[in-house]
């Protein structure tokens, strides 16, 4: 009796079974492969973000939930802060409606690239390691860094510092240059703000290194904020613009963002919100003399 | 919207510093698992001998130690040390940094807790005939244990052991939260200055990977050591199992 052909055959027959083996796995790997590639095969997007925002009259943004009083959960739970105030300016200068998510520094930048939102607001200082990945807008903030010790401390400086411990954050900027400013130090660093503030309490650390916007924040969240000096310009050693993150390659979005950030500064709305969040008369009590701010204004 | 990989930021200096993060991460899992397995070993013992005094502070040990989370655990005993250490151990130790220590001991407290358990289980499954046999011979409680019950008793625990090391080795990880440079430190450190996440987690987790396959290529081989003695019945039963 003869075998049956009509059903059609992967293998040719004879074959021996190792190298059916190998053809197999090499089928199976093809496929896998084509499927891990699949994103990479999805149509590039050329719109502007820009003409995404004018068609649906949403401008999509994320705003940071892990900077107090930049973008945090107050203790009513609702997400506020300067950069919130600051992108719903720009959505009112689009004549767009502000559709608002939260971000962490883990998440911002795979929800900007993915498309889930146009715009970033995170407290993010530009360098040019990031701007492959991202482009940056113009400045809209300026924070010194500084530090943050225990009111009987002794340290009024940076030099004050020689032999002495230092905490940060993982990735803060302060981490490269306060190294650079006081190589004396130790810099430790912890996940978390929580978990470095927690060391100066109990003095693992003498000194937090960061910007002086995190620290203030981090004093006004203390028990006793009093305890603690956020040291002024002798305590300056750096700092950091921050810059709201768009797509890569999308200059029609970054000057309609630039142009609504300029119009906010040069019509005071950026001094109204900077009072109402940072200023002297907040719990960060910042003034703008220590910053030393001013944006950019093309005319 | 696709992603575009960029593996170039692996290459100079932040590649050399995962590999930083790599040998602190070996030295970190090596010297955990010398302590826990010493630890878990002797606290196991005890726990199977079920000595009157010993028996429920090895058992209260293991029950806080297994269930509460290893971060919990990591955080706590580094920041607690204000409160335990004496004023001069706490304020030498802090100059010198002790987070590194700080990570060995919390996973070193939690890991041996599983080991322990693990040695008992292995110490119960020894018929009790062998014990009773041996004492019958008049070996006292050491030779007992290094000559009857051990010898039985490791070829059965070394596949739990080795599952335990590799739960170690990832564990790890956690040490980033007190600034451990660790492979998952270095990994945030680079994400935050390159924005580069993606690939350098890729990275990462092949560097883990390797990491956590050699244990158990190492587990597969002292599994084999121990079982040449074993008698014809058992290694029918363990040459059934591997088929």
């Amino acid at each position: 009796m003869s075998q049956r052909t009509d059903k059609p055959q992967l293998h040719a027959e004879g074959e021996p079974a190792r190298r059916r083996f190998f053809k197999e796995a090499a089928v199976a790997s093809g496929g896998a492969a084509a499927v891990l590639a699949m994103p990479a095969m999805a149509v590039e997007c050329p719109k502007s973000a820009l003409d995404t925002v004018k068609e649906t009259g949403v401008l999509r943004a994320a705003v940071t939930n892990e900077v107090p009083y930049f973008g945090f959960i107050d203790e009513k739970g609702n997400h506020v802060g300067f950069e919130c105030d600051l992108v719903a300016e720009i959505a009112k200068r689009l004549n767009a409606k502000l559709n608002m998510s939260q971000v962490t520094s883990a998440t911002r930048i795979p929800t900007l690239q993915q498309g889930r939102v146009d715009l970033i607001a995170s407290t993010m200082t530009h360098y040019r390691s990031r701007d492959a990945v991202v482009d940056f807008s113009i400045d809209y903030f300026f924070s010194p860094q500084t530090l943050l010790v225990k009111a009987n401390s002794g340290i009024h400086n940076v030099a004050d510092m020689a032999g002495k411990r230092a905490g940060a954050v993982i990735g803060a900027g302060s981490v490269k240059y306060f190294k650079e400013a006081q190589p004396k130090a130790v810099l430790q660093t912890f996940e978390g703000q929580g978990e470095s503030f927690l060391a100066l309490e109990q003095g693992l650390v003498d000194a937090l290194a960061t910007d002086a916007t995190i620290l203030a924040g981090l004093r006004a969240g203390a028990k006793n904020p009093r305890e603690f000096v956020l040291l002024g310009k002798e305590g300056t050693y750096g700092g950091g613009p921050y810059g709201l993150g768009v797509r890569e390659n999308d200059s029609k979005w970054r000057d309609a963002v630039n142009f609504a950030l300029q119009d906010l500064w040069v019509d005071g709305t950026w001094d109204k919100l900077f009072n109402k969040w940072v200023g002297p008369n907040t719990k960060l009590q910042l003034t703008k003399e220590l910053l030393g701010f001013e944006m950019e204004v093309w005319h | 919207m696709s992603y575009h990989f960029d593996w170039s930021v692996l290459r100079g200096e932040y590649g050399l510093l995962l590999l930083d993060g790599l040998v602190v991460t070996l030295k970190l899992a090596g010297l955990t698992m010398l302590f826990a397995f010493a630890i878990g070993f002797v606290v196991g013992i005890v726990r199977w001998t079920g000595n009157k005094y010993l028996e429920p502070i090895c058992g209260a040990y293991i029950e806080f130690a297994r269930n509460t989370p290893p971060l919990v655990q990591i955080l706590f005993w580094y920041f607690s040390a204000i409160y335990i250490l004496p004023h001069w151990m706490f304020s030498y130790m802090r100059d010198v940094g002790f987070q590194f220590a700080a990570a060995v001991f919390a996973l070193t407290i939690y890991h041996a807790a599983f080991v322990a358990e693990s040695v008992r289980a292995g110490l119960n499954s020894i018929s009790s005939g062998q014990a009773e046999a041996a004492r019958s011979l008049g070996l006292n409680f050491v030779e007992r244990m290094a000559y009857v019950l051990l010898p039985q008793a490791v070829p059965i625990l070394v596949p739990p052991l080795t599952n335990e090391a590799v739960s170690l080795a990832k564990n790890t990880s956690l040490a980033m939260a007190i600034g451990v440079t660790e492979i998952a430190y270095q990994t945030k450190y680079i994400d935050t200055y390159t924005f580069r996440g993606v690939e350098v987690l890729v990275a990462s987790s092949v560097l883990y990977f390797c990491l956590c396959v050699a244990i158990e290529v190492i587990g597969l081989g002292i599994h084999r050591l121990f079982s040449r003695h074993l008698d014809t019945r058992s290694a029918l039963r363990t040459a059934l199992v591997s088929e």
